[in-house]
């Protein structure tokens, strides 16, 4: 079932979401990292004093604060805490899908009038898509 | 009487959000935003400042991908408190906090954000800013909420 609806999405480059997906993936897993060492009782100090670095460098590193998070940060991050990177893939588009539907809660199926919102409605700058799949 | 979701989309308060969450993932939650909200967002910076990865949009767009495909998002996702008890919630990012409520699991509306930065110089204070969240919420007719944690509300996918 299809109504006209509108959504919301920031006008981005499809270079810059890979980019996005590909830095959360990683600082996600260094985060993970830190913190399994943290919670056995070690400090970010101590983390920071192994890699050679301060603690606030460590800290702006994890939380994306840095212009250019290098490979070899990285490797020493996950070296400090004791971590080994596992199988780093990466697939051709064309043999992966991307299935994106953005889906209404079961609220909207059982009121399923179409919504009134028009694209004037929205503020400058949003990519409106005009159709929204409801499942 | 609460208004549900449904009532909001039809009046144009809340848009559900739309992310490229690119090839092999799919929504595993469903985020809203209100129309205030949208405005905010929409006047982010999309170029990369010196000392961070990402421009401010695609932090902002990264964080609502990384939501809606179900991923953990360790360390960012917080009950707030004040208002105690009122079901408001907030995300962190390194650059944004941003406030709103689940309306069911799963299901987060986000009505407020702030730049980090903007908030330590004018000295506002986060707790003022949840409680302008629940304002606005209740300004919207919502008056009731899925209560529980992050983590009972919002079970990651991986």
């Amino acid at each position: 079932m299809v109504h006209g609806m509108n959504y919301f999405q920031l006008a981005t480059d499809p270079r810059d979401d890979q980019y996005g997906r590909l830095s959360a993936a990683v600082l996600g897993a260094l985060r993970e990292a830190v913190r399994y060492r943290l919670d056995r009782g070690e400090t970010k100090a101590s983390i920071a004093e192994r890699i050679g670095c301060d603690r606030s460098q460590l800290s702006r590193a994890l939380n994306g604060r840095v212009g250019n998070l290098t490979l070899r940060t990285i490797s020493d991050i996950l070296w400090a805490v004791e971590h080994e990177p596992e199988d780093f893939k990466a697939h051709p588009y064309e043999e992966i899908s991307s299935n994106y539907v953005c889906r209404a809660p079961a609220t909207i199926k059982a009121n399923a009038a179409p919504a009134n919102v028009t694209a004037s409605a929205m503020p400058a700058g949003t990519v409106v898509v005009r159709t929204l799949e409801i499942a | 009487m609460s208004r549900g979701l449904d009532e909001l989309l039809r009046a144009g308060l809340i848009f559900p959000v739309k992310v490229d969450l690119g090839p092999r993932r799919m929504p595993h939650r469903i985020l809203y935003v209100s129309k205030d909200f949208g405005e905010w967002a929409t006047t982010l910076s999309s170029d990369r400042r010196s000392k961070a990865l990402q421009s401010e949009r695609d932090e902002l767009n990264t964080i609502f991908g990384e939501f809606i495909a179900g991923k953990k998002l360790a360390n960012v996702l917080l009950d707030v408190n004040p208002p105690a008890g009122e079901g408001i919630k907030k995300l962190k990012t390194t650059s944004f906090r941003l406030w709103g409520w689940a309306h069911a699991s799963q299901t987060l509306v986000l009505v407020l954000g702030a730049r980090k930065a903007d908030l330590a110089s004018k000295a506002i204070r986060e707790g003022s800013m949840g409680r302008r969240a629940r304002d606005l919420r209740n300004a919207m007719g919502v008056r009731e909420v899925a209560s529980g944690t992050w983590y009972e509300l919002f079970p990651a996918r991986d």
